[in-house]
């Protein structure tokens, strides 16, 4: 359970980890936390990857990412990528506060910051504005030549510099000037592969509270990995978390540490700032995998065995 | 991110933990495998001696009969 820092709304964690087979083929994910301009979803959103190799590709997300709080973009890929730069479309307004339709990046940071508040056309040299979403319209409409143009000029032409390292940490940003609205929400070697928020009234909501349902894949190492929410107002919300287990090793403790930022960024919760779980809540662990919880203000620990053999482990918190 | 002033960004960090699988113990640990190694030379010495002690029986009572 989580307070906010006013003190006055309680957050309540619930935790589903659920520990599976590995799944098959290269899953990439791309989690943000944003807030566009006018709120407005972000649309024709393509994604444009490289593995450093074979030329870059485009895949086109097929749905539309919401345009606050926390988003999950995830599709599947034929190579494992290096270097990713999204780019899609919000109706949101410029910095003279007029409507206008808005291109939106997701940037490697440091380009980011080195072109803040700078005109698209001046960011990417030999590229306009107006033209950049014209061509993007037409190729996520099916334009085999203007998506050859994102993938074979724009990217390593005009936008080079600007792709982040995929997995690592990016910037999303809105243009007409580069403002920036958002940023990675993980950070570690895990992935995220689904994410629903759920009103209080559906019934898989956790203690009929507004509810984050999230699916994560541990492989490579045990952690840490960072998921950043974005939770609007106070009141009480829950998660519920399936973990799929694919490190190869049994585990016999799951830590859940609350804090700020992500990554070296991470600020850990300290007693008293009005951050933290609540003891008095049903914070558990469902499948008996981990029958032992000690909750702290900003820590819960789960301890217990699970074996490869039993791959499923549920908690709530 | 510019937040709404209502939106709050909060982190939860996950860590796991690897089991640690105790190896089953030796069948014999080195103190007991010194000991049976001693027991079976005294063993040896002990048989060393019974032959030996056979054999010279055996030259004396050749002796004897001439």
């Amino acid at each position: 359970m989580l307070k906010t820092a006013t003190g006055l709304a309680l957050f309540l964690l619930a935790a589903l980890v659920t520990f599976a087979a590995p799944a098959r083929g290269v899953v990439v994910t791309y989690a943000a936390n944003l807030s566009t301009s006018k709120g407005n979803p972000v649309t024709h959103l393509l994604i444009l990857e490289t593995d450093g190799v074979g030329p870059v590709e485009a895949f086109i997300y097929p749905a539309d990412v919401p345009g606050r709080g926390t988003a999950v973009i995830s599709h599947d890929a034929q190579f494992q990528p290096t270097k990713s730069l999204l780019i899609g479309l919000t109706e949101g307004m410029d910095a003279d506060g007029n409507d206008k339709t808005q291109l939106v990046m997701f940037l490697d940071p440091a380009f980011a910051a080195a072109n803040n508040e700078i005109p698209f056309s001046m960011v990417f040299p030999g590229a306009r504005h107006s033209e950049t979403i014209t061509r993007l319209m037409a190729a996520v409409a099916g334009d085999a030549a203007e998506l050859a143009w994102f993938t074979d000029v724009f990217f390593s032409g005009p936008a080079a510099g600007a792709a982040f390292d995929t997995g690592g940490a990016f910037v999303v940003a809105e243009f007409t000037s580069l403002s920036m609205i958002g940023q990675n929400a993980t950070a570690g070697n895990w992935t995220i592969t689904g994410f629903q928020s759920l009103p209080r009234n559906n019934p898989n909501a956790q203690s009929g509270k507004v509810t984050a349902v999230i699916t994560e894949t541990a492989q490579v190492d045990l952690g840490p990995f960072d998921i950043q929410l974005s939770v609007n107002g106070s009141g009480v919300f829950a998660i519920d978390k399936s973990v799929l287990n694919n490190t190869g090793s049994p585990w016999s403790r799951f830590v859940f540490e609350l804090g700020t930022g992500v990554g070296a960024g991470f600020v850990p919760s300290t007693p008293g700032d009005g951050l933290g779980f609540d003891a008095s809540l049903n914070n558990r662990e469902e499948t008996g995998a981990f029958p032992t919880a000690v909750v702290q203000e900003d820590s819960i620990v789960f301890s217990g065995l699970l074996v490869p053999v039993t791959p499923r482990s549920s908690w709530c918190l | 991110m510019t937040n709404t002033p209502s939106t709050h960004l909060v982190t939860i960090r996950q860590i796991a933990q690897r089991a640690v699988v105790a190896a089953p113990a030796p069948v014999l640990q080195p103190w007991s495998l010194a000991l049976l190694a001693a027991g079976l030379g005294v063993l040896a010495y002990m048989q060393l001696r019974r032959t030996r002690g056979a054999t010279l029986a055996q030259a004396d009572s050749r002796d004897g009969g001439r």
